[in-house]
């Protein structure tokens, strides 16, 4: 067993190891040039939404989202993920007058996201976003069981039920690897958000239906931790290093494992109810200009839209504008053409 | 700015317009400024960046040919591109940065096309002139600025096209810029100002009321800016490491307990006098109204002197009580408590007082006529329907004593309290070391306060329960 362990252990070293010969070479650009890149290139992604044609938009998004991985990983390595960026916002923010090119260094990722999502809507989320599109990438794999799960109302399911004990047993197994090895301290504490991943998991597995809406308040508080946090100079590591950290960081890449895992069971499950940042951002896409319009009178109620949506976020063509990722599923589903999308710059 | 916006209100339409070939014109402008420059010096005309900008530009112009994109739009952004082209390297430092201002400037003019339609004529001077202002702030005014300009850019694009997301936008930069050694502070205060002034109700906006509200929000601001510094200058660690040092700790638990006994003593005391006063008519109610202010009246230290005057253990009164029931009060907790009962009397009698002339007398009397007797009617009439207003006379009360420090330093200089250990720690150890306790004090007991203010609020309100019926 432990030999196994051991065996995986180096493959996944070895796996990172050389990708970071090529961040070596990326490393080549100096000064501010990195995050000035930064800045155009998320730029791009979240102005491509609008420029890609209808009939393959989905497809387009992929590729997007593939590319915004490939970005946070090679570009931003350094303040990537949901904790980092509120916590590099507060501390770029001090900065601004003293150190310039530090405080662009910390601001440029989180403004850019802040001021796309302003205009464009959230498509940060269903475009870019490396988190997410990990989620939505494993949740393809179990689509031919969470998919039926769904339509049926959320019952109870044992396919579901072994999908969230192998994400457990998963968890526990790492854990206790790690713990042999290493002593964990606060800088760990995207272990705790993983935890707190697996006991939603088993809560939702047995009772989706009635605590969905209520858990998704978890985001404001995890919101308030990781501001607090930032206030208390706390360096709580992101879930979502993916491991490609200048140090190789076990903590965080398991939790990283563990969203993808918990992905497996329920769709996009860390948007859901974990993201500190989507507080930000469904304050963002509540004022911006480019929505999503939903025409009734074309409407058939063929309960499409809400189907394909990952995140519940459709009711029968209502479109929750606190949780869509503007991923546009619903608006390329939809048989009656009823989803149009508009910029209202009165709004 | 303003000059590709007058074009477009004169090329409304694409096809037929005489302005179609206008991207052509600058695209040979462009031309002509890479061929005098590179005579002149002015830039350097065959560096990649420069030759990139020309093939943009020539792109544009081939795009306006076949398509049916907004001409004006494009010649617009297009003249960005050329201007970038002469000027840019001027002003970033390299090309990179002046490629990324670059973007940013067309993603203004992208908004300012589509918002200038439908703005006001003042909203969109404000959006020029921000691109101005800004435009100083972060590259005249700033050294290494540049890639700040860009954010600042991105913010004004993305909050433009509202009158409350930019003056949002504004108050940030102000506070991060102008106000920068006290940024969150000033952030905070502006949220505020800014909140407040925005959300009166459109019939309400008159420069009167706008005049007045500034006043007394100019006053809040003289306030609260003082307070805010010092508890967000302070580091959070500081102050949890404050609150673990033993003497700080024990003054504020006496500090709270004291606080909380001479409140249920002025309660025991003064809220059946307070009752008697507002339903009895006798001769000197008003004088006695008015000695009620005395403690509010003289200052702090002389009502501590007078006290100690009385109560001290070699006075009359305070040796009587020293030897007969071996009482001390000055240096004592029962000093505390009588400077405390003494300067936070007024504050508990007056609001009872009004609360009690809030309560309709027919209630009692109707209860009398139903057979209860006077004890009954102020215990289950008067008593719950003024609760609310005499819990929030407590809670100043109790914040009057545990703030107290003129009166309690006289008679009872030990054991300390807060604000005597606040005032000990500021002569022995100065400014700087008092800073995280008094920062610590006053979230402590602003946090307290709101709690309690919001618990007494609680209770129900006889009024408010009358004006919805």
């Amino acid at each position: 067993m432990s030999r196994w362990l051991d065996i995986i252990e180096n493959f996944l070293a070895s796996l990172f190891s050389n990708i970071k010969l090529v961040e070596k070479g990326l490393l080549g650009l100096e000064g501010s040039y990195v995050e000035l890149l930064t800045i155009l290139a998320l730029g791009l992604l979240a102005v491509i939404p609008v420029m890609v044609p209808e009939s393959n938009r989905q497809r387009w998004r992929h590729v997007n989202q593939i590319f915004g991985i490939a970005i946070f990983i090679f570009v931003v390595f350094t303040c990537l993920g949901v904790f980092g960026m509120i916590r590099n916002f507060y501390r770029g923010l001090h900065e601004i007058g003293r150190e310039n090119i530090i405080a662009l260094y910390y601001c440029s990722v989180p403004v850019t996201i802040l001021v796309t999502s302003l205009l464009f809507g959230p498509a940060f989320c269903g475009w870019i976003c490396p988190t997410g599109a990990l989620q939505e990438f494993s949740g393809f794999i179990t689509r031919k069981w969470t998919v039926p799960w769904k339509k049926a109302g959320y019952p109870f399911s044992w396919v579901v039920l072994t999908m969230a004990l192998f994400a457990a047993a998963v968890f526990l197994l790492w854990m206790y690897r790690l713990s042999m090895t290493r002593l964990f301290f606060i800088e760990d504490s995207s272990i705790y958000w993983s935890e707190v991943l697996i006991i939603l998991l088993f809560i939702l597995v047995f009772r989706m239906k009635q605590w969905d809406a209520r858990l998704r308040r978890l985001r404001y508080l995890s919101f308030l931790i990781i501001v607090f946090g930032a206030i208390m100079s706390l360096r709580i590591t992101s879930p979502v290093h993916f491991g490609f950290a200048k140090v190789y960081d076990p903590a965080s890449f398991l939790s990283t494992v563990m969203v993808v895992l918990a992905a497996f069971t329920i769709p996009m499950v860390w948007c859901r109810y974990l993201c500190p940042w989507r507080c930000v951002i469904a304050w963002a896409a509540k004022h911006s200009v480019r929505s999503i319009h939903f025409d009734s009178s074309k409407c058939i109620t063929c309960g499409k839209c809400g189907e394909v949506c990952d995140l519940d976020a459709v009711k029968n063509g209502i479109i929750d504008t606190n949780e869509c990722h503007m991923c546009y599923k619903c608006v390329d589903t939809c048989p009656a053409k009823c989803f149009s999308i508009k910029d209202n710059w009165k709004k | 700015m303003i000059l590709p916006t007058i074009w477009a209100r004169g090329m409304k339409n694409n096809a037929s317009s005489p302005f179609r070939f206008f991207p052509f014109l600058i695209v040979f402008l462009h031309l002509v400024l890479l061929v005098v420059s590179s005579k002149r010096g002015w830039m350097p005309p065959f560096e990649f960046f420069s030759i990139l900008l020309f093939v943009s530009n020539c792109v544009c112009a081939v795009i306006t040919i076949n398509r049916k994109v907004n001409v004006t739009m494009l010649s617009a952004i297009m003249l960005i591109i050329a201007g970038h082209a002469v000027i840019g390297h001027r002003i970033a430092p390299d090309s990179l940065t002046s490629g990324a201002i670059l973007m940013v400037n067309i993603l203004i003019v992208y908004v300012g096309f589509n918002i200038y339609t439908f703005l006001s004529g003042a909203h969109f001077a404000v959006f020029a002139a921000s691109y101005l202002v800004l435009f100083y702030i972060f590259i005249i005014q700033m050294e290494n600025a540049e890639a700040l300009f860009i954010l600042s850019l991105m913010g004004l694009a993305a909050t433009a096209r509202k009158f409350s997301l930019i003056s949002y936008f504004w108050a940030l930069v102000a506070s991060f810029t102008v106000f920068q050694p006290y940024p969150w502070q000033s952030l905070a205060i502006l949220f505020l100002i800014i909140t407040v002034i925005l959300s009166v109700p459109e019939e309400d906006r008159s420069p009167v009321f706008f005049i007045f509200l500034v006043c007394g929000l100019a006053l809040l601001f003289f306030v609260l800016f003082p307070v805010f510094v010092l508890v967000f200058n302070e580091d959070v660690r500081s102050l949890i490491n404050v609150l673990k040092v033993h003497d700080v700790k024990m003054a504020l638990m006496r500090t709270m307990v004291t606080a909380t006994l001479s409140t249920i003593i002025l309660g025991v005391f003064g809220i059946p006098f307070s009752y008697v006063l507002s339903r009895v008519k006798f001769k000197g109610k008003t004088l006695i109204m008015s000695l009620m202010d005395i403690p509010i009246i003289i200052p702090q230290s002389a009502a501590g002197i007078a006290l100690l005057r009385v109560f001290g253990h070699n006075q009359v009164v305070g040796e009587f009580f020293l030897r007969v029931f071996g009482i001390q009060f000055d240096a004592t907790m029962l000093g505390i408590l009588l400077a405390q009962v003494f300067v936070a009397m007024p504050f508990m009698i007056k609001s009872a007082y009004t609360a009690f002339c809030g309560v309709p007398p027919d209630l009692e009397r109707c209860a009398c006529t139903l057979g209860a007797t006077r004890l009954s009617a102020f215990r289950r009439i008067a008593l719950p329907i003024a609760a609310r207003g005499i819990c929030i006379g407590a809670v100043l009360a109790w914040a009057r004593a545990a703030g107290e420090f003129g009166a309690v330093l006289f008679i009872a200089p030990y054991p300390q309290t807060a604000p005597v250990v606040v005032y000990n720690r500021f002569l022995s150890l100065g400014i700087v070391q008092t800073a995280p306790l008094v920062a610590a004090l006053i979230i402590f007991s602003a946090s307290l306060f709101f709690l309690l203010q919001i618990s007494a609020r609680l209770l129900p309100d006889i009024h408010s329960r009358e004006d919805k019926a």
